[in-house]
């Protein structure tokens, strides 16, 4: 057995003569690009070892293997008089560029969300907060690819490679239970809108026309225009304002005995240079508007809840473990139904992000559910194809249940003139189930949610597969929850009329002339008065809804292993 | 290039949007009253609130009738006299004295708050002038089958007056539009008339000749004088009462003045009379 270096220009290759390798150590670990180490003669590191550079591995029957390339990085070390080592790593000179390609890629619905993004973070791995998979750097062709935290590409049975007394297992990690999210939007609710109160106040007054005998009075305190609405005492910050107002005098039509619309009182008696007189009072008929610009701005907070757990071989062996994400989503406001809206979680989008969370939970179990570790030492020529991209599979009577299947996390190459060794880890999932419901086809993502019927009630499932039951019926319950749908009545609370003209022709005769001689003071204890109440639009700090979401299924990594 | 921080649970999830507080938005309750009990002042009685004295604008709308084919003609004793015809005259009372009426019609309000519009060209006054129709007028003064026929019957000697027709010109003054009378006369061979105005057949009898006999009811007044005297009516409406009559503010003519004759407006002013009531139609 040989190992060879190679020059690696662009387009050539060229193996570095006169050469020798000593000690040869490639590693790589899960999220990690590939490190070779080589101890050399101290000239020939010096002088001869290239800036990009291969690896080859030759057999004795003269089949050779690319075991590595990559680019020298740093300078020589452990640098004694005849030795040194120089090490090497795979990362390609464009791994930002395949990264950022790949990554587009995965830009899906439902897997991707830039509502849980801060804006303008373009890092790459914001792609697989909602899978289960890692990106995965070939050591020897420089290409990165996605690898599911479960199953590899290929399947390696190394059974019989195993050299003795190195297979070793050990548990990682404990398993997350369950995996709580509080995902929380918060936006502020705006609607806004005009209104004309004028004749839902002329239609209190007889007639439905308002008409007064203190037509001054009414006249002086009519709202402007620019006018707040609020008590007298306040700052009227009530949301409502005059944009029109306009309170105008006229004669109502003669229309004879039928519809009277009088302009003149009865008689009325009073004094008069001390005489009775009988008079007759001008009755004052009015027209206008009353136009109010009114506005609802409510900052919301809206929070839904859940909990995903996780079955696996181990629950009740091991003390249990749980974690809680506090997801807190980017603005909203451009993702309403519209600027009214009183629940941002119940529509479309929302429930788009309560899939994209829960996706995010599941990733978060699956990362934890590889909690068995098996370490072993093959021949380097039984592994020398594997990479972190696989599954190897080993029936052993040393292992529970005699066999497991696991995903390699990490493996470490050592040639060296005692011999060339393959030391391999694998991470193996003790889930619950035979197949996981995370078995998506690869490079398949889905592109909606989908929904289901279950004992007469719809749930939702994500693509993963996980459903939970509609919360449509959760709505929020405070606040003026659909602004854009009041109409006129709605805002009209309470609107009392008091001296209108026949109240103050009535009052004249009941407490005028002859019980007082000025039968027209009396007018001044009776003035017309209109008390208006409008629909409270008082906002607060705010208003915040909780979604608790129920019948969320249990997910479960592979079984990998029968614990 | 390590990817560590691809581990889930190690990468701290980016902190999110906060919307600002709204507390202060809307704070007040919406409530509002209109109208209280300060400042008060008396009511006015609805007549008392029309002004004593109005002042308006008027302006003269001459009346005239289609152009007729009126003659005179004067019998004598058998004899027949070239007829005459009325309408035709050349005579400053002639050309101008045929007019059958004269309007008064609204301008504008010069002085006082009525509280309501007039219309404007509303006819505030009509005074109507005798005028003569498309007839012959036979005057006889005949002993026929020894029977004696005059004109007016019954009269020896009488002189019938008739009325020609309202007087007015541009630029003439209010006092000189009034009634216009002729008398037919004979002069040679022709019938001739003789014309008057009415204030002076009133003021002298028939230029003193005491056989004139008046053949028609008319007026002796002139316009201002119709002014002058209240004739000219006002009636401002003071309002509806419950059971739907109107009732009315009476204004009386009092005065005029013509600040532009020429220009055919005059200010009128009227004082406030009685005030009544009437049903008013249905609308």
């Amino acid at each position: 057995m040989k190992t060879y270096l190679f020059k690696t220009d662009h387009d050539n290759t060229c193996p570095v003569e006169d050469i020798k390798i000593f000690n040869l150590s490639i590693s790589q670990r899960e999220n990690e690009t590939a490190f070779a180490k080589l101890v050399m003669r101290r000239d020939d590191v010096l002088s001869k070892v290239p800036l990009y550079a291969s690896i080859v591995f030759e057999e004795q029957n003269g089949q050779k293997h690319l075991l590595f390339k990559g680019r020298r990085i740093g300078f020589p070390r452990q640098m004694s008089e005849h030795l040194a080592e120089i090490e090497y790593t795979s990362e390609p000179d464009d791994a930002n560029r395949q990264l950022k390609s790949l990554a587009e890629t995965l830009k899906q619905p439902l897997f991707y969300d830039e509502l849980f993004l801060t804006p303008g973070d373009e890092n790459p791995t914001n792609v697989l907060e909602a899978r289960s998979d890692l990106f995965s750097w070939d050591r020897r062709f420089g290409n990165v690819t996605l690898s599911n935290l479960f199953d590899g590409n290929r399947i390696f049975d190394l059974s019989n490679d195993i050299l003795s007394n190195s297979l070793k297992l050990s548990l990682g990690d404990t398993p997350l239970d369950s995996v709580t999210v509080e995902m929380s939007a918060e936006w502020i609710q705006k609607a806004e809108g005009q209104l004309n109160l004028f004749h839902q106040i002329a239609k209190r007054f007889p007639k439905r026309m308002i008409n007064t005998l203190t037509p001054d009075q009414l006249v002086k305190q009519w709202p402007k225009v620019f006018d707040k609405i609020g008590p007298s005492a306040s700052l009227k910050q009530s949301g409502y304002q005059v944009v029109q107002s306009k309170l105008k005098p006229f004669i109502p039509p003669t229309t004879g005995i039928l519809d009277i619309y009088p302009t003149i009182t009865p008689p009325i008696t009073t004094l008069v240079d001390g005489q009775p007189e009988s008079i007759r009072l001008k009755r004052s008929w009015f027209k206008g508007e009353l136009w109010l610009y009114w506005h609802y701005f409510q900052k919301r907070r809206e929070v839904v809840h859940f909990t995903l757990h996780q079955s696996s071989q181990l629950k009740g062996r091991i003390r249990a473990r749980q974690k809680t994400l506090r997801l807190q989503l980017q603005s909203v406001e451009n993702e309403l139904v519209n600027s009214a809206s009183s629940s941002f979680f119940i529509s479309e989008r929302g429930r788009q992000t309560i899939i994209h969370a829960i996706e995010i939970a599941k990733a978060h179990l699956a990362g934890s559910s590889r909690c068995i570790e098996i370490e072993f030492e093959v021949p380097l020529l039984s592994a020398v194809d594997i990479t972190l991209n696989d599954s190897i599979h080993i029936k052993s009577d040393k292992i529970p249940g005699g066999e497991v299947t696991g995903k390699v996390t990490e493996y470490n190459f050592s040639i060296t003139p005692s011999g060339a060794i393959a030391r391999i880890r694998l991470g193996v999932a003790a889930g619950a189930k035979e197949n996981s419901i995370d078995l998506l086809p690869k490079d398949e993502g889905y592109a909606q949610e989908d929904y289901c019927v279950e004992n007469n009630q719809t749930c939702f499932m994500t693509p993963s597969g996980i459903r939970f039951k509609a919360y449509h019926n959760q709505t929020p319950k405070e606040g003026i929850l659909n602004p854009d749908g009041l109409r006129l009545h709605d805002f009209i609370k309470r609107v009392d009329v008091k001296g209108d003209a026949e109240s103050q022709c009535r009052y004249l005769y009941e407490n005028g002339y002859p019980a007082r001689e000025n039968t027209l003071g009396c007018l001044s204890e009776i003035p017309t008065v209109i008390d208006v109440e409008l629909l409270d639009l008082r906002t607060k700090d705010r208003l915040e809804h909780h979604i608790h979401l129920d019948g969320l299924g249990t997910w479960s990594a592979p079984r990998q292993i029968d614990l | 290039m390590n990817f560590h921080h691809t581990s889930k649970g190690i990468r701290p999830f980016p902190i999110g949007y906060s919307a600002m507080s709204t507390e202060r938005v809307n704070h007040d309750p919406p409530l509002f009253q209109i109208g209280s009990v300060k400042p008060f002042s008396n009511p006015i009685p609805a007549q008392a609130a029309l002004p004593k004295i109005l002042t308006i604008k008027a302006k003269l709308h001459p009346l005239k009738g289609d152009d007729k084919r009126t003659e005179i003609v004067m019998f004598r004793q058998g004899r027949s006299f070239t007829p005459y015809m009325l309408y035709q005259s050349k005579s400053d009372m002639g050309e101008n004295g045929l007019y059958e009426g004269m309007q008064l019609l609204f301008e504008s309000l010069i002085e006082g708050n009525l509280g309501a519009d007039i219309p404007v060209n509303s006819v505030l006054f009509e005074k109507r002038f005798v005028t003569q129709g498309n007839i012959t007028h036979t005057i006889r003064q005949d002993l026929i089958d020894k029977k004696v026929i005059t004109t007016p019957p019954g009269t020896e000697h009488g002189k019938p007056v008739w009325g020609l027709g309202g007087y007015y010109k541009d630029s003439c003054s209010l006092d000189q539009i009034e009634q216009i009378l002729f008398m037919p006369i004979i002069d040679g061979i022709k019938t001739e008339v003789f014309l008057i105005r009415a204030s002076v057949w009133a003021k002298e009898g028939a230029l003193s000749n005491p056989h004139a006999v008046l053949m028609e009811e008319l007026s002796f007044s002139n316009l201002g004088g119709d002014i002058e005297t209240g004739k000219v009516v006002l009636n401002v409406s003071i309002g509806v009462d419950e059971n739907g009559n109107g009732h009315f503010q009476k204004y009386t003519s009092l005065a005029f003045k013509q600040n532009d004759p020429s220009s055919r407006c005059v200010e009128i002013t009227f004082k406030k009379g009685e005030n009544h009531a009437h049903r008013l139609p249905r609308a």
